[in-house]
């Protein structure tokens, strides 16, 4: 688990969603570190502030309590528990008042079916899409 | 105690004082029991015809001495070769076979005794000793027929007698040999008589009116052709009432137990490997009994061996597929977690290099065909792990799994698939026989439209994929149709193909819903 908390404090350029504050904090939940540094590369150069990152579920959940992020950037296919897993742990502790989470995958959106659909409010970005635009347009359907 | 059970006791001690040496004892015995057996035959003729001449009496001496001679030699010449079974097997000689064989011997060997000695002395002499009599001495033709019947009866009579006794000699020779063909044959010890022993009470009965006819030929009057006249009579009544004796009699000893034995071999013939011949005789009836009891022992064994074989060979075909499912799930896996992890990393490291002001257009340009080329791998490895296992047929069963898939078609593909769930396997060689049935509607039968038809009945996933395209697939070697019907017939199912040609391809498959979901 990586913490950084390197405030340079940056105005996000569009101001996202209404529930948004002008800087947008992310947690990276992803078991490959080669993504992660990639994530944290592009969500930083879009104006984003990556607090942290997390490799597996259970440090997923300790590190979002931890620091409250905004937003999780979260894998599906995690090492110990799966993404769902996470999000039902978020869900129901923080009673809906938990960060806007984006699911992340190399699989696309329909590999998933009604995982997906049936959980409210979730957002998905099929991995090789990621991209600037790709993400705020997704943050701003979840928020 | 009884007398039967003293007698017994004393029985024991003799068998004990004797040893093992009960055969030579008994071949002594019989030997010299077979000769006073036909001696008997002497004082009879003196009995039955007391008004011989001095010639007659002569003559009836002579006789006797040739018959009793030669039936002595006869018993006495066969003895060994008659009892080599039971010799072989005392000798040490003991496996099943060969036990068998010495019991079948034991059995037999009084009554064959019996019959060797009569065939040489009655058979074989007496109708020449009977022509030397009567030329010699000049004896009637009723004096010397009368001796001869007179003499048989006696010797039928005392051979009987002959019989159970000959028997209780060799008792505990039998008795041990009917233990160890009763263990080996898995049925109770029979101590009953022999068929040829049943049919031998017949001889005492035909003895006994033998005899009588004889007395009443001896006290008619009248010269002797009128006294062969009644003899003859008395003979035909005789052998008439004796006929219908021995039908009843026959009847009981072999069409009943053969009758049995048919029964048994009908309930076999049904299917009933369980059953056996009910086998209540010691005699060579009840020997096929046993044997047939052996033989279906042996077929019983078989089926019960080919039953585990095939059994086995089911249960490990249907291991492999599901072995070979799970493999297919975590290869799917791999693909996500490794290549397609990386490629997506390496993807994104070009679009962000793409999107640096830094970087020259020219350079750009060629970034873009990069992530182009990227793009299609990426696609073709999804498809891939897709066709290996599809995720969403994990999460959302058949139906999901068929939307995706169908999307791939490049024809309409019309889906009547309840949106439920069934277990794993049963799903995934549902997903596998579609999946299937679609890519060859697509790359052989050129079909324009195609529909996928779930359905549960009675215990079974029935599925139905139907296309219209050129018809004519068979389950043939090197069709792929082939791994479907070995891939539904491993978990117990069956596929049938009717492809007519230039009528479209439908394709059943009936899936038991018994088969235990993969891991």
């Amino acid at each position: 688990m990586i913490n950084d908390f390197s405030g340079s404090a940056r105005i996000h350029p569009q101001g996202a969603g209404r529930n948004l504050p002008a800087m947008i904090r992310i947690v990276i939940v992803d078991d490959h570190a080669g993504f992660r540094a990639q994530a944290r590369m592009l969500l930083e150069a879009s104006g984003f502030d990556v607090v942290g990152e997390a490799e597996d579920a259970a440090n997923a959940v300790a590190l979002v309590h931890e620091l409250h992020p905004d937003v999780v950037l979260l894998d599906v296919q995690l090492p110990d528990n799966d993404g769902f897993w996470v999000v039902d742990q978020l869900s129901e502790e923080n009673n809906g008042n938990g960060p806007h989470i984006i699911m992340i995958s190399s699989r696309q959106a329909r590999d998933y079916g009604s995982r997906l659909t049936s959980v409210p409010g979730l957002g998905f970005i099929h991995k090789p899409e990621l991209s600037r635009s790709r993400f705020e347009e997704v943050l701003a359907d979840v928020s | 105690m009884t007398i039967a059970e003293r007698l017994e006791r004393r029985l024991e001690r003799l068998y004990r004082r004797l040893g093992p040496r009960h055969l030579a004892a008994a071949r002594l015995f019989s030997v010299a029991l077979l000769g006073v057996s036909i001696a008997a035959m002497l004082p009879v003729y003196l009995a039955y015809i007391p008004e011989s001449t001095g010639k007659g009496l002569r003559a009836f001496v002579v006789i006797e001495a040739i018959v009793i001679g030669s039936g002595w030699f006869g018993a006495a010449r066969s003895w060994a070769r008659a009892s080599a079974p039971v010799d072989h097997w005392l000798a040490g000689n003991s496996s099943k076979e060969e036990t068998f064989a010495a019991w079948l011997c034991i059995r037999s060997l009084p009554r064959e005794l019996v019959r060797r000695a009569m065939a040489w002395g009655v058979g074989g002499m007496l109708l020449p000793a009977l022509a030397y009599g009567a030329i010699e001495f000049e004896a009637s033709v009723v004096d010397v027929a009368s001796a001869a019947l007179a003499g048989l009866a006696t010797g039928f009579w005392v051979s009987m007698m002959f019989v159970p006794a000959y028997e209780l000699y060799l008792r505990p020779v039998r008795l041990e040999l009917a233990r160890r063909v009763a263990r080996d044959h898995h049925v109770e010890p029979q101590v009953r008589t022999r068929l040829g022993a049943k049919l031998l009470i017949a001889v005492p009965l035909i003895s006994l009116l033998t005899s009588f006819a004889v007395a009443i030929v001896a006290t008619a009057p009248g010269n002797g052709w009128r006294q062969l006249a009644i003899l003859a009579l008395v003979a035909i009544l005789a052998t008439v009432t004796l006929s219908a004796g021995m039908v009843v009699l026959l009847t009981r000893a072999l069409v009943t137990p053969i009758e049995e034995l048919l029964d048994t071999t009908r309930r076999v013939d049904d299917g009933d490997l369980s059953s056996r011949a009910a086998v209540t005789t010691d005699d060579e009836i009840g020997e096929i009994g046993l044997s047939f009891n052996d033989m279906l022992d042996t077929i019983a064994q078989l089926s019960t061996a080919n039953r585990q074989l095939l059994d086995e060979v089911r249960s490990s075909r249907s291991r492999i597929i599901t072995a070979s499912d799970a493999e297919r799930v975590r290869i799917e896996r791999n693909i996500h977690d490794g290549a397609q992890q990386r490629l997506v990393t390496l993807a994104l490291k070009i679009r962000m290099l793409r999107d640096d002001p830094g970087v020259p257009a020219a350079a750009e340009e060629r970034l873009r065909a990069c992530s182009g080329e990227l793009d299609v791998a990426m696609s073709e490895l999804r498809d891939l792990a897709r066709g290996l296992h599809p995720s969403v047929l994990t999460t959302d069963g058949l139906l999901g799994a068929i939307e995706q898939l169908a999307a791939r078609f490049g024809f309409s593909v019309d889906i009547d698939v309840p949106a439920r769930r069934w277990a794993g396997g049963v799903e995934a060689t549902g997903w596998f026989v579609i999946s299937e049935a679609l890519a060859n509607a697509a790359r052989y039968a050129r079909a324009s439209a195609a529909r996928v038809r779930v359905q549960q009945v009675d215990g079974n996933l029935v599925v139905e994929v139907s296309d219209d395209g050129v018809g004519g697939a068979s389950i043939g070697i090197g069709s792929g149709l082939v791994g479907l019907v070995d891939r539904v017939e491993a978990v117990g199912g069956r596929l049938a193909i009717d492809s007519p040609a230039g009528q479209g391809t439908i394709v059943t498959a009936e899936i038991p819903l018994a088969i235990g979901a993969i891991a």
